[in-house]
C-alpha cells in the first residue's frame, strides 16, 4: 500500500519526469524490436513499421500505464475542473447569480453558527476537558437547578469523593471596585483550588494556592480585561491595591486573555470565597448562588459520583422551601461556556432561528437546482456527443458535479468572507447593550470550525442542487447505451415538473419568512406606540442591596438629580411581585410593589382619586395605593377609596405584614412590566421607608441621563455606601432590552425574507426566460397561426402565476402555523395582523409576477419565421 | 507454429516468472516469455507495460534505469521479496489448477463412476 502511495505521489509531483520516462521506455521497446527484426533480415523501413504495428496504439498504452499508477483520477479531475471553470467564466450571468445566491445563504448560516459556536460549543482553554463535569441538582418537580446554596456547596466540597480529582466552586458577583477607576464590575469569588484544579496559570504573578492563602493578606487575581480596565494596563500590576466593596486587596496575579472564567459573562477579577464571606456583604436574596464543578478521575463514571454526592444534599431537604427540595444530584459532562439549563434554553431558542436560516439555504439550493437544471438541459447535445465518443455515464455525472462543487467551494469562500466582515458589527448590535450596562461577553470569532461548517454546508448544497440535476440530465444514458428514442420528451416533462416543485418550494419559504418578518416588525413597532405613563428618558434606577436614607440624601444633593424615591422593583424590569389578596369573599393574585412616599413624585405619577402615599404612611400604616385598572377589577363601577384589601402570609416582602390595608388613592395606569402586554393589569403600591430590606432600588429623575451624570451618580453611591454594589439602569436601556428580541427577530427575518424573495424572483425570471427559449418553436407556430404576441405572453405568464399562487396558498397557512408556534412562548405576541397576512403576500405576488413578466414579454420579439426555421 | 492467446489473469504470473530469472527490461521480459513458450504464447506488446506498472505499484517488482546490452538506456525490472512470495503462491495455485484440470480432462468413465 505504501509503495503504491509513494509511487503515485512521485508520479503526481514529478509528472513531467514520469511522462518522459514512460516515453523513453516505449521508445526503447520500439528500437529494440526494430533491431531484432532487422537482424532477422527485414528491411529497415519495414522493420520500423512492423515494430510500430506490433506495439499497437501507443497513446492507449500510455493511458493504461497512467491508470495503473492511479493518475487517471487526478487527470480527469483536473480536466473536469478546467472545463467547469471555463464553463463558469463563459456564463458570467449564471456564475455570478449562483455565487451570490449561495454565498449569501452560506454567510448567513456561518454567522449564526459562529454565534452558536462561541456561546455553546467553544470551551474555556482547559486541560483534560473530557473529564470536566458540572455538578447540578434536580428538585422534586424535576426542574434542573444549576446552582447551589452556600450550605449545600460546602457539603459537596467537604471530603471530596474519590471518583473526583477535585471539586471547585465559584459564585458570580457584581462588586463595587475602586482602583484606577471606580465602577461596579463582574467578578467571581472562587474556592482556593479553583485555578489549580482548572490547570490555568497566571501570565503575571500567581493564582490562589490551595491551603496556603491567609485571610490576613487578601489578594485578587485580575483577568486580562480587568487588568486593562481597572489598572489602565499598569506595566507592573502585581502588588497594586484595589478596593473591592470597601475592603483593600492586593493584586497577586493577572490571567492570560484566553481565560475569562467559565461563563459567558467575562469576569474582571477573582477573589477567594473565604474572603468574600468574611466581608459579609448584603446579597440580593436569591438562595442559589454557587456553581459547583470539577474533574472526574480517569475511568470514574458520573453515576458513581451522583450516588456519592446525593445523600449529602438530601439531608437538608426538611429545612427548605418546596422548590428547593432536591431529589438528586446531577453530574454531567460540561462543555462550552453555558450552564446546562442555559444550554438547553439556547438550543430551544436556536431551533426556530436555525430553521429560518436553513430555509434560506434551502431557497438558495432550490434556486440553484433550477438554474443548474436549465443549464444542463441546454447541454443535452454536448452530453450526447460525449457519450457517442465513449464516455460512461458516471464520467458525465462526475463532470457535471465538478462544476457544482467548484461553484459551491467558491461560494463558501465568498460566504466566509462576508461572515467574517459582518460578524463584529452583528455581534455588537446583538450584545452591545450588555456592554453598555457593564457586562462583558466572551469574544465571538470566525474560526476554523466555522470555516469547516460553511464548507460542509456548501458541499451539501452542491450535492443537492448539482447532484439531482446531474442524474436527471444524464438519465437518457442510464443503461450505458445510446439514448432511447422517445425518452427525451418524457425526460423534459419530468424536469419541468421538478422545476415547478422547486419554484413553489422557494416561494413558500419566502412567504413564510417575509410574513414572520412583518409580524415581528409590527410587534416591535407597537412598542413605540405604547404610552408608558412616565418618561423613561429621564429616569435612572440605582440598584443596590439596601439603599439607606443617607444614600438618597447624597443622591438628591447632586445637581443632576431632580428627585429620588425607593421601590422594591423597577418599571420595565418586571411587573412587581405576585401577591395573593382577599377582598371580601373574593381572592385574587395582584402585582405588588413597595415604594416610599417620594416615589410617586419622582415618577411624576399623580393620584386620580384620593392621595398618593405620604411620609407618615411609611411607618407601618396599613394603607395601599392602587392603579386605576386594579380599582376597576376589584370594585367595578364603584369607588375604591376607603375599601379594604386583606393580605395573608406571604414570602415576597419581608416587611409586609398580614392584615387589612385601606385603599387611600387610585393612581394612573402605567406600563411596568412587559411593554408588549400594555398597561399593567394590576398594581398595588404598599408603603415602605428607605432602609427597609424590601426596597432594593432608588429611582432617580435626572435632568439628563448623560454618561457624565451617570458617573456622578456612581461616585455619590461610592461615597455614601462604599461596600455596596451600585448598578445603574437607565429606563431607556431597560426599554431597549425589552424591545431587543423583537428588533432582532424582525431585522433578521426581514433580511432573510427579502433575500429569499430576491432569490425567488431571480429564479422565476430565469425559469420563464428558459420557458420562452424552450418553447420558441411552439410560440412560433402559434404566432404564425395568428395568435397575438400579447396573448402568448399572457399564457406564459399564466404558468408562472399558477406557481406563485400555489406558493402563496401553501405559504400563508404555514406562516400562520409558525407564528402560532412562536406565540405559544409568550401570550403577549400578536400573531395576526392585516399587513403581514394581506399586504406582504400581495407585494410578494406582484414582485414575483413582475419577475416573470419581463422575460414573458420577450415572446413579442420572436419572429415566427425565424423560430420555425431553427429546428 | 500457431500462437495461442493467454488465459485471463495469467499475464502477471508470466511477467513475475520472467523477471524472477534476473533483472530485465520490458522488451526482454517479452522475449523471455516468447522464447520459453517456444513462441506459443502471444503477449500483446502494449499490455505488457501497464502490467509492469501495476506490479511495480503493488510492490512486487522494482524498476531502475540501467544500460542495455547494446548500450542504450533502459528501465530494468527486478523481483522484490514480496514479489517472490507472490510468485511462489501463484505458482502453487497454478500447479494445483493444472493438476486438477488434467485429472478431470483425463478421467475415464470407470474412475468417475467408481
Amino acid at each position: 500500500m505504501s509503495t503504491r502511495l509513494k509511487l503515485w505521489w512521485k508520479a503526481l509531483t514529478q509528472r513531467r519526469r514520469f511522462e518522459a520516462e514512460l516515453e523513453a521506455e516505449l521508445a526503447f521497446h520500439l528500437e529494440a524490436r526494430r533491431e531484432d527484426l532487422i537482424a532477422q533480415g527485414m528491411a529497415p523501413e519495414l522493420a520500423q513499421r512492423q515494430a510500430r504495428i506490433e506495439l499497437g496504439a501507443k497513446e492507449l498504452h500510455r493511458d493504461a500505464c497512467r491508470r495503473a499508477r492511479g493518475l487517471d483520477f487526478v487527470d480527469n479531475l483536473q480536466r473536469d475542473l478546467r472545463y467547469a471553470l471555463r464553463g463558469l467564466v463563459r456564463n458570467p450571468g449564471y456564475s455570478v447569480t449562483a455565487l451570490g445566491v449561495l454565498g449569501i445563504a452560506i454567510a448567513a448560516n456561518a454567522v449564526l453558527f459562529a454565534l452558536f459556536n462561541a456561546y455553546a460549543l467553544r470551551s474555556p482553554p482547559l486541560e483534560r476537558i473530557e473529564r470536566w463535569v458540572s455538578v447540578d441538582s434536580q428538585n422534586q418537580q424535576a426542574r434542573l437547578l444549576d446552582k447551589w446554596t452556600p450550605d449545600d456547596a460546602d457539603a459537596l466540597l467537604r471530603d471530596v469523593p474519590s471518583m473526583f480529582e477535585g471539586l471547585y466552586a465559584f459564585r458570580g458577583l457584581r462588586l463595587p471596585v475602586q482602583a484606577a477607576v471606580t465602577r461596579t464590575v463582574s467578578a467571581e469569588s472562587v474556592t482556593d483550588n479553583y485555578f489549580e484544579l482548572l490547570g490555568v496559570h497566571a501570565t503575571r504573578g500567581r493564582t490562589f494556592r490551595s491551603g496556603r492563602e491567609s485571610a490576613a493578606e487578601p489578594g485578587v487575581v485580575l483577568s486580562d480585561l480587568g487588568w486593562r480596565r481597572l489598572t489602565n494596563s499598569d506595566p507592573d500590576p502585581i502588588g497594586l491595591r484595589v478596593n473591592v466593596a470597601g475592603r483593600s486587596f492586593d493584586v497577586i496575579g493577572v490571567m492570560p486573555p484566553e481565560f475569562t472564567g467559565l461563563t459567558v459573562n467575562s469576569s474582571l477579577l477573582w477573589l477567594r470565597e473565604a474572603d468574600y464571606r468574611a466581608m459579609n456583604l448584603a446579597r440580593d436574596g436569591h438562595p442559589l448562588e454557587i456553581d459547583v464543578g470539577g474533574f472526574l478521575r480517569e475511568g470514574a463514571s458520573g453515576a458513581e459520583a451522583v450516588a456519592a454526592l446525593t445523600p449529602r444534599v438530601l439531608a437538608g431537604n426538611a429545612a427548605r422551601d418546596e422548590w428547593l427540595q432536591l431529589s438528586t444530584v446531577r453530574v454531567e459532562p460540561r462543555r462550552g461556556f453555558l450552564r446546562s439549563d442555559e444550554r438547553a434554553e439556547i438550543i430551544l431558542l436556536g431551533i426556530p432561528v436555525g430553521i429560518a436560516f436553513a430555509m434560506l439555504l434551502m431557497v438558495a439550493a432550490a434556486n440553484l437546482a433550477n438554474l443548474v437544471l436549465a443549464r444542463f438541459a441546454a447541454r443535452q447535445r454536448e452530453l450526447a456527443v460525449r457519450v457517442a465518443v465513449g464516455a460512461p455515464r458516471r464520467r458525465l455525472v462526475a463532470q457535471l458535479m465538478t462544476e457544482s462543487v467548484l461553484l459551491a467551494t467558491i461560494a463558501a469562500g465568498f460566504g466566509y468572507l462576508v461572515a467574517w466582515l459582518a460578524l463584529k458589527p452583528l455581534n455588537g448590535a446583538l450584545f452591545g447593550l450588555m456592554g453598555e450596562l457593564g457586562y462583558d461577553m466572551i469574544d465571538v470569532a470566525v474560526d476554523a470550525r466555522v470555516l469547516l461548517y460553511g464548507l460542509a454546508l456548501s458541499l451539501l448544497a452542491a450535492l443537492t442542487f448539482g447532484g439531482v440535476p446531474a442524474l436527471l440530465a444524464t438519465a437518457p444514458w442510464r443503461r450505458g447505451g445510446a439514448a432511447q428514442p422517445g425518452m427525451g420528451a418524457l425526460q423534459r416533462a419530468g424536469q419541468s415538473r421538478l422545476r415547478g416543485v422547486l419554484m413553489v418550494a422557494q416561494l413558500v419559504a419566502s412567504v413564510v419568512l417575509l410574513v414572520i418578518a412583518s409580524l415581528a416588525a409590527s410587534n416591535a413597532q407597537r412598542a413605540e406606540q405604547v404610552a408608558l405613563g412616565y418618561d423613561p428618558t429621564r429616569l435612572i434606577a440605582v440598584k443596590t442591596p439596601t439603599p439607606t436614607p443617607a444614600l438618597a440624601t447624597e443622591l438628591r444633593g447632586l445637581p443632576q438629580v431632580e428627585a429620588a424615591g425607593g421601590t422594591s422593583s423597577v418599571f420595565l424590569m418586571g411587573a412587581g411581585a405576585p401577591l395573593e389578596v382577599r377582598v371580601g369573599e373574593r381572592s385574587d393574585v395582584l402585582a405588588a410593589r413597595r415604594v416610599d412616599a417620594a416615589y410617586f413624585d419622582t415618577m411624576q405619577l399623580e393620584a386620580l382619586r384620593g392621595r398618593a402615599l405620604r411620609r407618615s404612611d411609611e411607618s407601618g400604616h396599613a394603607v395601599v395605593a392602587i392603579s386605576r385598572r386594579t380599582a376597576e377589577r376589584l370594585w367595578p363601577g364603584e369607588d375604591a377609596l376607603g375599601r379594604l384589601i386583606e393580605v395573608g402570609e406571604q414570602r415576597n416582602f419581608a416587611g409586609l405584614h398580614p392584615g387589612r390595608y385601606e385603599v387611600v388613592g387610585v393612581i394612573e395606569d402605567v406600563v411596568g412590566g412587559w411593554y408588549v402586554g400594555g398597561v399593567d393589569a394590576s398594581a398595588l403600591y404598599f408603603p415602605a421607608a428607605l432602609g427597609d430590606p424590601d426596597l432594593g432600588n432608588v429611582m432617580l429623575r435626572v435632568r439628563d441621563a448623560s454618561p457624565v451624570a451617570q458617573e456622578a451618580i456612581r461616585a455619590a453611591c461610592a461615597r455614601a455606601a462604599p461596600t455596596q454594589t451600585c448598578e445603574l439602569m437607565p429606563l431607556t436601556s431597560a426599554f431597549r432590552f425589552q424591545r431587543m428580541p423583537f428588533v432582532i427577530a424582525s431585522s433578521v427575518s426581514a433580511a432573510l425574507g427579502w433575500t429569499a424573495l430576491g432569490i425567488s424572483c431571480l429564479g422565476l425570471y430565469g425559469l420563464v426566460s428558459y420557458l420562452v427559449l424552450q418553447k420558441r418553436r411552439e410560440i412560433g407556430v402559434r404566432l404564425a397561426l395568428g395568435a397575438s404576441s400579447a396573448r402568448v405572453a399572457r399564457q406564459m405568464l399564466r404558468q408562472a402565476a399558477r406557481q406563485v399562487g400555489l406558493g402563496l396558498a401553501l405559504g400563508l397557512p404555514l406562516a400562520f402555523g409558525v407564528s402560532r408556534l412562536v406565540a405559544s412562548v409568550s401570550e403577549q405576541i400578536r400573531v395576526f395582523d392585516l399587513v403581514s397576512f394581506a399586504l406582504v403576500p400581495l407585494l410578494l405576488g406582484a414582485l414575483a409576477l413582475l419577475a416573470a413578466w419581463i422575460p414573458a414579454r420577450r415572446t413579442a420579439a420572436i419572429a415566427p419565421t425565424v423560430a420555425l426555421r431553427e429546428e | 507454429m500457431s500462437q495461442s492467446s493467454l488465459l485471463p489473469g495469467t499475464l502477471d504470473l508470466l511477467v513475475l516468472k520472467a523477471v524472477s530469472l534476473g533483472a530485465e527490461h520490458g522488451y526482454g521480459v517479452l522475449l523471455r516469455i516468447q522464447r520459453a513458450s517456444r513462441g506459443t504464447l502471444a503477449i500483446e506488446q502494449g499490455a505488457l507495460y501497464p502490467a509492469l506498472f501495476r506490479l511495480e505499484s503493488q510492490g512486487y517488482i522494482d524498476a531502475e534505469w540501467g544500460v542495455s546490452e547494446n548500450n542504450r538506456k533502459a528501465k530494468f525490472y527486478t523481483l522484490t521479496r514480496s514479489g517472490r512470495a507472490r510468485l511462489n503462491k501463484d505458482l502453487g495455485e497454478w500447479n494445483r489448477l493444472v493438476e486438477a484440470m488434467g485429472a478431470v480432462l483425463g478421467a475415464t468413465r470407470a474412475e468417475v463412476l467408481a
